[in-house]
């Protein structure tokens, strides 16, 4: 978002700072027929590409030693590189293919589609259980993040100290794709190999590369990516970034990122990894809470508020919204929130109870040019977080929080929230019996709400489905999908019901009935109750000042 | 004269609403602050920023201070962390100490004058298994010379001696640096805990105390007279 009235801090730029210069080692440039393997029927030779160095094909060179790229090379190397490496086949069988059917309104959803069968539940929690599929998810996914020029940035590890490694098992098929946007300018940005999907976002002069074999699409993907590139800039701001290339394509911006921004990148990475719902949905989790408590914390913020403070949030563990402090004209992104959430408890793993933090911040939604400074004060597990574009007013914000907190604490707000936090939200409360679990965003709010006594890292494969099952491009989508003889009794299946209204979104898995009829009317139960208890839910007023 | 009798003497001379009587018993009660008359009135605040290349163990350091726990796997800082800790220096006086924690991270360095400008103290931390933490330190150094406050007292604090198989910087060639800079100097172990409360007493002890008993007690608390001594305050891990 565009913003002329908040000013920010555009002089805080991060240096380069003192740092031994490396010596500079000549760079061996491989030849483009060395890294592919075009319409020849011989495997590509892995080994030989990593014996490349990984700073390999520049522009030039590929001009001139093979005609020009297309598409096709690129497929037949991935091809054998997918078949060298696959492991995990999709074996899901999608019964019914997507359905999409439109309805005039959502509200008599279930009468158009008929009798409702009722069922008693089983114990689904055998059905979803399975550790073997964990285990095929490792491996089945991997992020790169490069300059233009090749060099290695970033790229998922669990071990930090062996991220280079990955690059080099990698290197040929990430060399060929590079080239292949600078000399073609290939408009191409996903593409299948067997049940690799391969999708890269080109924000030159980065490039970002993800790998995935859980059948997500682009979209999904591409969205993942777009997070990462954020939390870079987040940290480095756009400017940094450009400048640091200037003149200086082969650069190499690790030399600017810390442990801080491989752990927070890690974090992130994990995070999509294991499957946060709020990233795929593009919301934020609001944790459910007494209106008379939702209110009160919102008068308090806003009687406290300091004249520096721009934006306030409270928030709990795991990015969860309780409350926010915003001006009338303003609101934040989704992404930007993510991260700093993100890097918000990550800071808060060993804080200290009375530490108070004062994080420099650039919200590349909000404005890619600057930084905005985040004061975060913990009371128990949630965080208070209040934001200025004024790096010299720490104290003032202390101050504030002080009576904040102060008077939340006055009020029993705290009693209150940590109440709420250990009750969570269960599917007992909601009369959808037969529901194992759901995802309910209201799109108005942005805010997502599920149970959360589930593991939500098992169901990622359904949600996943389902969610890319819906036409987006429709008012109104409703999608249903039935997956045969999963889980360890091989005869049960599993269900999932996708739907998306102009107000909200609502995705719900079952083990035990699969009836179409009976999801789509716990669906209807589903999103009635949290209409019907919307203020409760979700963070709906918010104190604008 | 005891402060039990200028409370006395206050709680009357309030009831009254006499504001002169008032303002003197207060410049009273400063004198015998500042000349350190009565034994339970010394307490002095001082700001204290920590500086130095990142991983050295800076939070490490201060949360051994302050908590006295040490974490294997810390998160590097962000920007900076502010804490604060009060310690007893000696049965007579009561020492607190704000804490800024700064990230080591190069990119942040264009915010450092933020935290040090007005620091009555710095804790310049190198890793003495890392030789280029040293030449950093150094750095940090001469920059605080030319531009924080005039009489900012340095400590140069080598961190992480249970270390020692690992050993880069020699203690000798870290020590003649801090004597011709005029530094205090210590080998500490965030770890161990070795040396950590030592660096801040013998901060507190190097820095001017009377000077900071007059603005402080002035500024931040006012002088209350009702309840005149502070160093009822809770004694820390270092006292
Ligand atoms: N063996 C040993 N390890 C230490 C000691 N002090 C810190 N460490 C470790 O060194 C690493 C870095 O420590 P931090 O305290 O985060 O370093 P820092 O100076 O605050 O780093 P930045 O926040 O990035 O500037 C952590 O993994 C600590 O566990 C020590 O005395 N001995
Ligand atoms: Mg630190």
């Amino acid at each position: 978002m565009e913003d002329d009235r908040i000013s920010i801090d555009s002089d805080y730029i991060p240096e380069p700072g003192y740092r031994p210069q490396m010596p500079k080692r000549p760079q061996k440039k491989p030849s483009l027929s060395q890294l592919m393997v075009t319409r020849s029927k011989s495997p590509l030779k892995l080994a030989e590409l990593q014996a490349q160095p990984t700073t390999g094909v520049s522009m030039e060179n590929v001009g001139q030693e093979e005609n020009e790229l297309d598409t096709d090379r690129i497929y037949n190397t991935l091809n054998h590189y997918g078949s060298y490496h696959d492991s995990s086949n999709d074996q899901s069988t999608i019964r019914t293919t997507p359905t999409l059917t439109v309805y005039s309104e959502d509200d008599d959803l279930a009468n158009t589609l008929g009798e409702i069968i009722s069922q008693r539940s089983t114990d689904l929690k055998d059905n979803f259980d399975h550790e073997e599929q964990q285990e095929k998810l490792k491996g089945a996914k991997q992020f790169f993040i490069l300059s233009a020029a090749g060099k290695p940035i970033y790229s998922m590890s669990s071990d930090a100290d062996h991220n280079d490694d990955d690059f080099v098992n990698y290197n040929g098929i990430i060399q060929t794709i590079v080239s292949s946007f600078l000399v073609s300018g290939s408009s191409l940005k996903s593409f299948v190999t067997e049940s690799t999907r391969f999708t890269f976002l080109n924000q030159s002069p980065i490039i970002l590369l993800a790998i995935s074999k859980i059948g997500e699409s682009e979209s999904e993907l591409m969205n993942q990516l777009d997070l990462l590139y954020s939390f870079l800039l987040s940290a480095l701001s756009k400017p940094h970034i450009m400048r640091s290339f200037e003149n200086k394509e082969g650069f190499d911006l690790r030399k600017h990122l810390g442990r801080a921004d491989l752990s927070g990148l890690n974090l992130l990475t994990k995070e999509i990894i294991d499957f946060n719902p709020g990233l795929l949905v593009g919301a934020l989790q609001s944790i459910k809470l007494k209106k008379s408590i939702r209110d009160k914390s919102r008068s308090i913020m806003l009687n406290k508020r300091s004249k520096n403070v721009l934006y306030g949030m409270l928030v709990a563990p795991g990015g969860k919204l309780i409350n926010v402090l915003r001006p009338k004209s303003h609101t934040l992104h989704t992404t930007d929130l993510q991260i700093l959430f993100s890097i918000v408890f990550n800071q808060a793993k060993n804080h200290s109870e009375d530490e108070e933090l004062w994080l420099p911040i650039c919200f590349s939604k909000f404005n890619p040019n600057g930084f905005l400074y985040a004061f975060v004060k913990f009371v128990d597990q949630v965080a208070l977080i209040l934001i200025s574009a004024d790096r010299n007013c720490f104290f003032e914000l202390s101050e504030t929080s002080k009576k904040i907190i102060e008077d939340f604490k006055k009020h029993q707000i705290m009693k209150q929230i940590n109440e709420s936090l250990h009750h969570g939200l269960s599917t007992i409360d909601i009369p959808a019996p037969l529901i194992y679990h759901f995802i309910y965003k209201s799109k108005k709010h942005l805010q997502y709400v599920m149970p959360t006594s589930t593991n939500v890292t098992t169901l990622q494969r359904y949600y996943l489905r389902l969610y890319s099952s819906i036409d987006r491009d429709a008012k109104i989508s409703v999608s249903f999908i039935k997956w045969d003889n999963e889980g360890k009794d091989s005869n049960s299946s599993i269900a999932g019901l996708g739907w998306v209204s102009p107000n909200y979104e609502v995705y719900l898995i079952t083990g035990s009935i699969t009836k179409r009829e009976v999801l789509v009317n716990s669906a209807k139960s589903i999103v009635n109750w949290c209409k019907r208890y919307q203020e409760r839910l979700f963070v709906c007023e918010g104190a604008v000042f | 004269m005891s402060s039990n009798s200028i409370r006395q003497h206050t709680n009357s001379e309030f009831k009254r609403g006499n504001k002169s009587i008032i303002t003197e018993i207060q410049t009273e009660y400063n004198r015998i602050m500042a000349t350190n008359t009565s034994p339970e009135t010394r307490f002095a605040q001082f700001k204290l920023v920590l500086l130095g290349e990142s991983a050295v163990g800076k939070s490490s350091v201060v949360h051994r201070f302050v908590k006295d726990s040490f974490d294997d796997f810390r998160e590097s800082t962000i920007g900076a962390a502010f804490l604060t800790q009060t310690i007893q220096l000696d049965d007579t006086t009561t020492i607190k100490f704000e804490i800024w924690d700064t990230a080591g991270q190069e990119r942040y360095k264009s915010l450092a004058p933020m935290y040090y400008r007005n620091a009555n103290a710095a804790i310049v931390v190198y890793d003495i298994t890392q030789e280029s933490s040293l030449e950093r330190a150094k750095a940090w150094t001469k920059e605080l010379q030319r531009q924080a406050n005039q009489d900012i007292v340095i400590a140069l604090a080598g961190n992480k001696v249970d270390l020692e198989s690992q050993r880069q910087v020699p203690k000798e060639i870290a020590e003649t640096f801090a004597s011709e800079e005029g530094l205090l100097f210590f080998e500490v172990s965030a770890k161990s805990g070795e040396g950590i409360k030592e660096i801040f007493t013998k901060i507190a002890e190097k820095l001017p105390l009377e000077s900071q008993l007059k603005p402080n007690r002035l500024q931040n608390k006012g002088v209350d007279l009702q309840r005149p001594s502070t160093n009822n305050q809770k004694n820390s891990c270092c006292s």
